[in-house]
């Protein structure tokens, strides 16, 4: 723990430049608005409009689809469920990673998180809705999905499906929304009068007369603390359920007590990459290098490393239990020995052992090692995820051969759509709120030396009342809005 | 007066109607009885559960009386008409003793009707000959069964899993503990919300 | 004679070897019979809680039978006639095999043929498991999909133990126009994203007629039986009474550790009535 402390404290002086003044709250507020300045650059319209297109392609397959059926997916009787399932569970593990690495974090005062968090709620936010979204195609009869409200069968796994992910979808909602009420405001202030409606709704009335009262602080923190607590079974629940979808079938493969730890800890593991990669993006993008440094991705990849031992620990208690006895080892041979070895091993080499060389030797324990094995380890997961689904489905429960399951270009580029679909929204969303919370930030610095404390809830005081126009500006009302008083309260 | 006569028989009709159904309420099983030329089978229905068909053999089709005692034999069917089969299905079968001259013989099996509606069945006396059986005569009833007694179980009619039970409880549960989460959901945003916008209010009010 | 008739023993032993094993694992008629009525306390209603999934069935007709099905695995000669006249009547895909025949090994190597039909679980994991309750299950017993209300999560596929089920992934076949819209019990035309699996063609059944199956059966193989009247009817018009049939023939259901309560009824055999006892040789 000790060790841990004084990485914080040196983390903090990575974070919080130590001649702390006027430009860097200055600069806080300017970076996280980045995203947000008028006209964005070339780069990000050529970017935007490739994804589009990707997502345009994605919206053609799926319209051809419906037309032809699911056969133009790849899928047969033997291979019912196959890639659709396997990007469902990926987005919605993708996210549950986000919002719960955002919440444990922010639960355990882990000030380091702060220019992570909305980076990490925003893409949970982003790939719970691509996630939800990829039922429909996975769906023979999407036009029908309602039927699972008006004739809903509570004994079905599906239905507590649709449950968990609506409910934690709605968490994600407020888990995002809450901590973007000051940015809000503080956006809200720097546009002035000259606001359109979409900005004086957006900005002005979302924020709800937000001034960074005490009073407004406590009641936010409040909230925000217990929908992080809330949001950490939700995430469990939704992939509990997801796994029983499965485990609650009779199959060898599938019927298994551990699915649910299992699914779960893939979705932290994969969360956490995730995070890295957003934020990844967002770094370089939007040049944060000062904010986001190489010591986040460190800390970042040592919780992805530790969640990856747990998720290759389950994997192997999973192919034991099923493989010892002699019952079931259709599929276990299948997978590590058959036509889906492949894809096994590239998920042990490529999505265990690689993020945990990259993050055991120094030389490459720095952003972009830990960024590429980020890439390899979602990559890793989704095909892992699909050897959890294939090789199970298209066993011979009587006798005969296997089935098999093959890609077809709707199904490549309807997955490609939704990968696609996560910068794009991001990349868009991100042009109207803030990159990161600029409240956080100022408390994360405060949290560093007690003189950069004081100087900086000066500055931002300062910068806040610039904004705001307000008298908040005196020392009196300034110090009512440092963190340290509060929690002195 | 032809109408007199025609409520007579409507009203004669109607009252055998209802003595039959009540006595086979407690029989279950009327009969519409037919006999062969050789052979009588009439219904007795002394149980509650079960139909008791027996059958009474004329003197006149014992060809050979000569024959011991267990060489005729009284072979009871049911015509099965599911399936668009005509299939007999063998429900019974009783050794005859030869009667003395001038007698006659009976036998009784019993049968459990399966369901309700005309059944037809068959008794046929066979003669064990040389070793070989040799049908010496045979006789078609119907009987309209009125009851089913047979009570196919309604457990295997509606078969449910263990769960069921402890599962309706866990449903009812897992959905209050959903609709708490939602209000727990809600009321923090609207909890977060008011208290911002009102304080903020007052501040700038003030 | 006498020695093909104890390798006909030693087989229905060996099988009954191999089920233990897990293969093919199965449990008497005997066994059945003697635990006849399910286990107290099972009871219920309907067959799932929640909303009326029987009221999507024909229940015009009062469960006077209870449909069930034998299959004599001595006579099969697995021609897969069977499948065909299924594929025909319901204007299935070649795939879409509802009543598929398949050829299976015992443990010393032998094959026979085993057409599988659904089973007609009295406990049907496909149902307890689709979210919109199109598949239900009709008081007489048959367990039926309303491709009206499916919505093609697939999730009973995954959940039948036998493989039966199957789902219309293309436009399928050229199918004439129909006199009457495709009910659960008679689903055709297959409606295109959508589940559909054997029916045990209760229409006929409810008319008097054998289904498709037992009737393109030419060795006799299938019977069509009614567990309620305890008849059963073959091809050939042999009438068997049902639960003596079954018993004196040791019958058998299929994966009887799934706890599903199949309804179909085996009598083992590698097709010994057709001459093909050398092959136990
Ligand atoms: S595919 Fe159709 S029948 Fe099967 S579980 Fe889903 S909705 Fe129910
Ligand atoms: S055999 Fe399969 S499809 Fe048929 S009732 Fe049983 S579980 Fe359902």
């Amino acid at each position: 723990m000790v060790v841990m402390d004084n990485k914080i404290e040196s983390d903090q002086r990575d974070i919080v430049d130590s001649n702390a003044d006027e430009t860097w709250v200055n600069d806080v507020t300017e970076s996280a608005m980045r995203s947000m300045r008028n006209k964005p650059g070339k780069a990000w319209w050529i970017a935007i409009t490739l994804l589009g297109l990707v997502i345009v392609a994605g919206v053609i397959a799926w319209i051809y689809q419906l037309k032809h059926g699911l056969a133009s997916a790849g899928y047969n009787d033997r291979a019912f469920w196959a890639v659709y399932i396997a990007d469902v569970i990926t987005f919605i593990g993708v996210s549950y990673g986000g919002a719960v690495t955002s919440a444990i974090l922010r639960l355990t005062g882990q000030s380091w998180r702060a220019p992570l968090t909305r980076l990490a709620e925003a893409m949970a936010l982003v790939t719970v809705i691509i996630g939800g979204t990829f039922i429909f195609p996975h769906l023979g009869r999407p036009d029908r999905f309602l039927n699972i409200v008006i004739y809903p069968n509570f004994s079905s796994p599906l239905f507590w499906d649709f449950m968990a992910i609506l409910t934690y979808t709605v968490a994600t909602m407020i888990f995002f929304y809450l901590p973007l009420i000051p940015d809000m405001a503080v956006v809200s202030k720097m546009l002035g009068d000259k606001k359109k409606l979409w900005q004086k709704f957006l900005y002005s009335s979302l924020s709800f007369n937000w001034l960074g009262t005490e009073k407004q602080k406590k009641a936010l923190h409040r909230g925000l603390t217990i929908i992080s607590l809330l949001i950490i079974p939700l995430a469990v629940s939704v992939h509990s359920v997801l796994s029983w979808a499965f485990a609650l079938t009779s199959r060898p493969g599938w019927m298994e007590t551990v699915f649910p730890p299992y699914f779960v800890i893939a979705a932290l593991y994969s969360g956490t990459a995730m995070v890295v990669l957003v934020v990844a993006g967002f770094r370089k993008g939007y040049k944060l290098q000062r904010f986001i440094t190489d010591r986040h991705f460190v800390r970042l990849g040592y919780l992805m490393v530790a969640l990856g031992l747990v998720y290759l620990y389950l994997t192997f208690a999973d192919l034991v239990t099923e493989g010892y006895t002699g019952i079931t080892t259709g599929w276990i041979k299948q997978t590590v020995t058959g036509s889906y070895a492949p894809a096994f091993w590239f998920y042990v080499f490529a999505g265990e052992l690689l993020p945990i060389f990259v993050v055991a030797f120094k030389k490459t324990r720095n952003a972009t090692g830990i960024t590429v094995a980020s890439v390899f380890v979602v990559i890793s997961l989704w095909v892992k995820r699909l050897v959890i689904v294939l090789p199970a489905a298209t066993q011979p429960l009587i006798a005969g051969a296997w089935g098999s399951y093959h890609f077809t270009w709707v199904s490549i580029t309807i997955t490609l759509a939704g990968v696609a679909a996560i910068p794009f929204l991001l990349m868009i969303m991100f042009r109207f709120i803030p990159l990161f919370s600029i409240e956080e930030m100022e408390e994360a610095g405060e949290l560093g030396s007690v003189e950069q404390v004081s100087a900086h809830t000066q500055v931002l005081a300062k910068i806040l009342a610039k904004y705001t126009g307000l008298e908040v500006t005196a020392p009196k009302a300034s110090k009512s809005l440092t963190a340290s008083e509060t929690e002195g309260k | 007066m032809k109408k007199l006569f025609f409520n007579l028989i409507l009203c004669t009709l109607l009252l055998t109607g209802l003595v039959a159904s009540l006595i086979t309420a407690a029989a279950q099983a009327a009969s519409v009885s037919s006999s062969g030329s050789s052979l009588t089978v009439s219904l007795k229905a002394p149980k509650s559960t079960a139909l008791s068909l027996s059958s009474t053999f004329s003197n006149a089709v014992f060809p050979n009386t000569a024959l011991s005692n267990g060489s005729y034999k009284a072979n009871y069917f049911v015509q099965e008409t599911e399936f668009a089969a005509k299939g007999w299905i063998q429900i019974g079968s009783t050794n005859v003793s030869v009667p003395s001259l001038n007698q006659n013989a009976t036998s009784e099996v019993t049968y459990e009707p399966t369901w309700t509606g005309n059944e037809t069945f068959k008794v046929e006396l066979v003669a064990l000959t040389n070793g070989n059986d040799t049908v010496v005569g045979s006789s078609t009833t119907v009987f309209d069964v009125l009851k089913d007694p047979s009570g196919f179980p309604e457990s295997e009619i509606n078969y449910q899993r263990p769960m069921t039970q402890v599962g309706k409880w866990l449903v009812r549960g897992i959905l209050t503990l959903l609709a708490l989460v939602w209000i727990l959901m809600f009321s923090v945003l609207i909890f977060v919300v008011n208290r911002i916008s009102k304080n903020g209010k007052v501040m700038l009010n003030a | 004679m006498s020695e093909s008739k104890v390798n006909r023993r030693n087989f229905l032993k060996i099988v009954g070897a191999a089920t233990a094993a897990g293969t093919v694992e199965m449990v008497t008629y005997k066994a059945y019979a003697s635990t006849n009525s399910a286990p107290n306390g099972w009871k219920g209603t309907s067959g799932v809680s929640g909303s009326s999934a029987a009221s999507m069935a024909n229940t015009a007709s009062p469960p006077d039978h209870q449909w069930a099905m034998v299959i004599d695995l001595r006579s099969c000669n697995g021609c897969k006639s069977c499948t065909a006249a299924c594929q025909k009547a319901h204007y299935l895909t070649e795939d879409q095999t509802w009543i598929d025949v398949f050829t299976m090994t015992d443990t010393i190597g032998r094959t026979y043929s085993m057409p599988r039909p659904c089973m007609q679980c009295e406990n049907p994991p496909c149902l307890h498991v689709c979210p919109v309750h199109a598949t239900f299950r009709t008081n007489q017993g048959v367990v039926l999909v309303n491709q009206g209300r499916c919505i093609g999560c697939r999730m009973c596929m995954a959940a039948c133990p036998y493989q039966a089920r199957y789902f219309n992934w293309n436009a399928g076949v050229e199918y004439p126009s129909m006199p009457i819209k495709p009910t659960p019990e008679m689903p055709v035309p297959q409606r295109l994203g959508t589940v559909g699996k054997c029916t045990f063609c209760v229409g006929n059944l409810n008319d008097g007629l054998l289904s498709e199956c037992a009737a393109g059966c030419p060795m006799g193989s299938i019977y069509n039986g009614d567990m309620k009247t305890d008849v059963g009817v073959n091809s050939m018009g042999n009438t068997i009474k049902l639960s003596e049939f079954l018993y004196d023939n040791d019958a058998v259901t299929f994966k009887t550790s799934q706890n599903t309560h199949p309804r179909v009824w085996y009598i083992m055999g590698h097709g010994q009535n057709l001459d093909n006892d050398d092959q136990a040789s």
